[in-house]
């Protein structure tokens, strides 16, 4: 197999091409299923599947190909990337999980403002896989995240000036397995919380860093606090200038253009065909209850809005991916909303025999795995990447124009 | 007095990120002519007085009609062949969606469904009809509830000659044509005012005129037998009902935030309180959903799923109108319990759209009856093209 991004100028061509590619490349559904979920669970045995299907999308271009070329990507249209997000999410293929913010927030926050060694250090890195974790939120420093008290102070040092870093991270996804940490630290106490923050590129080896996970109410750990003393940031590693890191982290904030989700909400389709397919097949018990009969078909409709939703944002952000919208957040409630309803009707679905810990997937019920467990780790995406609190803030502030809370 | 005047908002901030996605440029220029004539002709004020009987208010009815003929708008649908516009259903939906924003009231939904249905269904004498419809000359009435025909037509027939009762049409009282639920068939019957009676209803929603039947040898000009027939006419009323209530939940949800900007309480707008902001967040997000639901019925309505997408659209859509609009009267306190208020006409106007066609459950398990159908046939239901 060569490199698939030959074909991408005819996108027909493009997409059987990497149908063929990835039912080549992917082991059977179960080894696949066995492997995604050591996410949180087996570090050592996830990091080795996330790097084994890094160096298979490698092989054949399909690693950073939406990276701008100067930065070693192909820099490929937005209906490519659809393309290759569709179907990864009709082949199942492993979500890149490890690498989200090596893939996307490392790139759009560097390559803007990062000087010419970090760029040729850091996104080279980055394109060779070093993963990368963010540092933003604190314990005292949640949806307020401008509220955040880590310390850094300027040290002079004949040795090369330094900021020693002192404080605590949390929600710090795959920092088990980052190599380096994109950090938001205080670097001055006495101005405005937005003024007073810097934006830093931290070694996760240097010393004072330590990790520890958090054990989740799904009994995995994807996250961690992170707990830094005197932890040395040679200063060739704050990103853009100091006390202006507020502004470097809304590129990073922003450097989701909806892709993400599109895939994402791609492969939920699949999944709720698969678990109706899987339904009929064997005649399910639950497919004769009115009840959750009509669940099933009105989230199918919801579905469908969100995805129609979804394409009217990609179809925004290639006109104008600047013009100011609140359709993003829309978008993240609707869907976690939905992934949480649609959770809550297998749960019931399954009855007790989806009560247990490791229930026996595809069971007389027809639940794929374990309804519990999507449940439960949906309010990880009710909650995280700014809880649907915070976005029903920003859709009546900045998409109805009621006014700022004080 | 002028409460209502002040809580009127204008949308135009609003246009591009509240409006269904359409392509052509045909339809944004229907759009925002329809919107033009109407903002004017249509407002909030006129709206009341038709709805209080005022003076010669009752005339706004007729008069929008006689407009929308000669605008072109009552021909949208209709194939150019038989002289409309043939924009198809993406225009017929721009169309109702923008009567719904309005809450126009005439018989709109019932003509322009049957328009369709004899498109697809009528022979050359009664396609001759469709010219007339889109001059608007006259006016089709269909059941209100195509899922309850059982129970509400007592209609039989000898040879054309149509007999009996039927409850509950939608339409005009003054409609030319019904089309009925005969026996096996359906049939367009025409209403001559000599064979055939009806009788109007006062129905909740004041916009939306309701009527009985009675015929004795009402003549049949056309009959169908297939089922087919019975399924198109539910999707086409769908698909206008789903599109009324994407149209009419906009209007009044954004009319309530305004309100909230502009209501002190406290000292300060209610629109500044966290508790209200997020309850019209929840209104957006139920809205944006919706218009996209209704999008999905549109952008199926060609292919071999439109039957099933047109149905479940109405129900998950006209339930988010009714949320939306009871929403929408709580939010405004003791003036949205009014009578000069808006709130209460959108809320009526959600309930007879959820009402119509068929109950939303009946609409979603054959939606799901049909999703596994197709399923078993080896079909997703779920494509969307790009």
């Amino acid at each position: 197999v060569s490199n698939l991004l030959a074909k991408k100028d005819n996108l027909d061509e493009f997409r059987l091409a990497i149908r063929a590619w990835l039912k080549d490349v992917l082991p059977p559904a179960e080894d696949l299923e066995r492997q995604e979920n050591m996410c949180g669970r087996d570090y050592a045995g996830f990091e080795k599947f996330q790097n084994w299907w890094m160096a298979e999308l490698k092989k054949v271009g399909l690693w950073t190909p939406h990276w701008p070329v100067e930065a070693g990507g192909a820099g490929i249209s937005l209906k490519q990337q659809i393309v290759i997000a569709e179907e990864m999410a009709r082949a199942a293929a492993p979500r890149r999980n490890m690498f989200v913010i090596t893939l996307n927030h490392v790139p759009a926050t560097l390559i803007p403002f990062g000087t010419k060694y970090q760029i040729e250090k850091y996104v080279a890195g980055a394109a060779n896989g070093e993963v990368w974790c963010q540092g933003f939120s604190e314990p005292g420093a949640g949806s307020d995240l401008a509220g955040l008290r880590c310390k850094a102070e300027l040290v002079k040092d004949p040795a090369g000036d330094y900021y020693r870093i002192n404080g605590q991270k949390i929600w710090s996804s795959m920092s088990k397995h980052a190599r380096y940490c994109i950090l938001l630290a205080r670097t001055d106490f006495n101005v405005r919380k937005h003024a007073g923050i810097s934006y830093f590129l931290m070694d996760m080896k240097a010393p004072g860093v330590e990790v520890r996970p958090i054990r989740q109410a799904t009994d995995r750990a994807e996250f961690s606090e992170l707990f830094l003393t005197d932890v040395k940031i040679p200063v060739q590693d704050l990103l853009g200038q100091e006390n202006k890191g507020w502004t470097v982290a809304q590129a990073t904030l922003a450097s989701e253009r909806g892709v993400i989700a599109f895939e994402d909400t791609e492969r939920k389709r699949y999944e709720m065909e698969a678990v109706l397919k899987k339904a009929v097949e064997k005649d399910a018990a639950w497919l004769k209850d009115a009840q959750l009969r009509r669940e099933f078909a009105r989230h199918l409709a919801t579905l469908q809005g969100l995805r129609r939703l979804i394409r009217e944002l990609l179809e925004k952000n290639e006109i104008d991916h600047n013009a100011p919208t609140v359709l993003p957040s829309v978008i993240k409630v609707v869907q976690t909303q939905l992934y949480q309803d649609y959770a809550d009707l297998l749960t019931r679905i399954g009855g007790v025999e989806g009560q247990y810990f490791e229930p026996e997937p595809w069971d007389a019920n027809g639940i794929p795995g374990d309804a519990m467990h999507d449940f439960l780790r949906s309010f990880g995406n009710t909650i995280a990447g700014g809880t649907n609190e915070i976005q029903r803030n920003i859709i009546s502030e900045r998409g109805l124009g009621m006014p700022r809370e004080k | 007095m002028l409460h209502w005047q002040a809580a009127r908002r204008e949308t135009d901030g609003f246009k591009q990120e509240n409006m269904m996605a359409v392509e052509s440029s045909e339809l944004d220029a229907l759009r925002e002519s329809i919107a033009e004539v109407l903002a004017a002709e249509c407002d909030s004020r006129k709206l009341h007085d038709f709805v209080d009987g005022k003076d010669n208010a009752r005339e706004l009815e007729t008069r929008l009609w006689k407009q929308a003929a000669e605008l072109g708008w009552l021909g949208v649908g209709i194939s150019e062949a038989n002289g409309g516009l043939g924009l198809g259903v993406e225009g017929l939906g721009t169309l109702h969606q923008e009567l719904g924003r309005r809450l126009v009231p005439g018989p709109y939904i019932a003509t322009l469904a049957a328009a369709q249905w004899i498109e697809a269904f009528g022979d050359d004498a009664a396609k001759k009809q469709l010219a007339p419809i889109a001059a608007g000359e006259l006016s089709i009435a269909v059941p209100a509830s195509i899922s309850a025909i059982n129970a509400t037509s007592r209609l039989s027939a000898k040879g054309n000659a149509v007999s009996g009762s039927m409850k509950s049409l939608l339409g005009s009282p003054a409609a030319r044509y019904a089309l009925l639920p005969v026996a096996d068939a359906w049939s367009l019957v025409e209403l001559d005012g000599k064979a055939s009676k009806l009788s109007a209803r006062r129905p909740w929603d004041p916009t939306r005129a309701l009527f009985d039947l009675e015929c004795q040898g009402a003549k049949a000009v056309l009959s169908v037998k297939t089922p087919e027939a019975g399924w198109r006419l539910a999707r086409e009323l769908s698909l206008a009902v789903a599109c009324d209530s994407v149209g009419a939940a906009e209007t009044i949800y954004l009319q309530t935030v305004e309100y909230q900007k502009t209501r002190v309480q406290f000292e300060r707008p209610l629109a500044s309180f966290q508790a209200l902001k997020h309850r019209a967040a929840n209104l957006k997000i139920a809205h944006d959903t919706a218009r996209h639901v209704a999008g999905q019925a549109l952008a199926a309505s060609e292919g071999p799923d439109a039957d099933l997408w047109a149905g479940l659209a109405k129900a998950s859509v006209t339930d988010a109108f009714v949320f939306i609009a009871s929403d929408c009267l709580q939010l405004h306190g003791g003036v949205g319990y009014t009578w000069e208020f808006d709130c209460h006409l959108y809320v009526k106007r959600a309930r007879l759209n959820q009402a119509l066609v068929g109950t939303n459950e009946s609409q979603t398990d054959t939606a799901f009856d049909a999703i596994v159908a197709a399923m078993k046939q080896g079909r997703s239901t779920l494509e969307i093209s790009l």
